[in-house]
């Protein structure tokens, strides 16, 4: 193989593996932040079930 | 969102772009050297512009390794763990680069990819093997005090290596070339090859730090997630 080609090559995969490991963590970052958000909703909907029982209690 | 938090897309674009102005040029501008300068592979040299920068940034990571297992286990500092838990993360992915980019060379260069008997290349892969096992411990593992407390001692103990590693080419040079800054009336290096080495490693530093807030934060959510769903369960 051409040397300067495979050069090319190297480059671009160590390249990829920076960008691809910055990307990676953006992902999971953006699933992260939709679970924390479905756990707010359910405990903010669990403390409106208890508030709700604890009326009709009174 | 926190003013660190936002400022890391900067710092990813800016690293991004000067990396890109590094891979131009090493692969464009640089001349090819050939036996005049020492070398045999007049070509495959142009891989040292990106192996180097990975080197002396993977050495960042292994320090934030270090000072972060120190912050825990002295100070039981949450963000001291978080800190070396980024260290061991980022350490192994600019490991990772040095590991791929040197034996390329070493291939073309050395006719071999490797040599056991070289001291530097050797306790280079040792740390590169802590910085894994703390990275996938840490993934795999109960998040207890004890755990952190082992993990944290591999990361302070293995901190050893990094001036080992460092001083090997002056006190047992067998392949890997010795010191080219700093490393006596012999050593040097023609400044067009510092100017792109000191460019790639001024823009893998930017990006570091930009990873390094990202995974901080990544670090920081994971844990967030995790006391909601606990509280939830009770």
């Amino acid at each position: 193989m051409d040397d300067m080609l495979a050069l090319s090559l190297a480059y671009g995969l160590l390249i990829a593996l920076l960008l691809g490991h910055s990307i990676l963590t953006a992902l999971r970052m953006k699933d992260l932040d939709e679970r924390l958000k479905a756990a707010i909703e359910s405990m903010e909907s669990a403390s409106k079930v208890r508030e709700g029982s604890s009326f009709s209690e009174e | 969102m926190s003013a660190p938090d936002r400022l890391a897309p900067w710092f990813l674009g800016i690293g991004s772009l000067g990396l890109l102005v590094t891979v131009y040029m090493a692969l464009v501008q640089a001349p090819p050297m050939g036996e005049d300068a020492g070398f045999t592979a007049p070509e495959a040299y142009r891989i040292l512009f990106i192996h180097v920068p990975f080197a002396w940034v993977s050495f960042t990571g292994f320090a934030l390794l270090f000072g972060g297992s120190l912050a825990w286990y002295l100070r039981r500092s949450e963000a001291g763990w978080r800190l070396g838990v980024t260290g061991a993360r980022l350490g192994l992915l600019y490991s990772l680069g040095v590991l791929i980019s040197g034996p390329i060379w070493g291939a073309a260069e050395w006719g071999t990819p490797w040599d056991f008997a070289d001291v530097r290349l050797n306790t280079f892969a040792v740390l590169a093997g802590i910085a894994l096992f703390i990275a996938l411990s840490e993934r795999n593992s109960e998040d207890t005090t004890e755990i952190r407390d082992s993990l944290s001692a591999v990361g302070i103990f293995g901190f050893g290596l990094v001036p080992l590693t460092y001083m090997a080419t002056r006190w047992w040079q067998e392949r890997h070339p010795g010191p080219v800054i700093g490393g006596g009336e012999d050593s040097g290096v023609d400044p067009f090859i510092l100017q792109i080495w000191l460019i790639g490693a001024a823009s893998m530093q930017i990006l570091f730090i930009g990873q390094t807030l990202m995974t901080m934060r990544l670090l920081r959510m994971e844990n967030e997630v995790e006391k909601m769903l606990t509280s939830l369960e009770a």
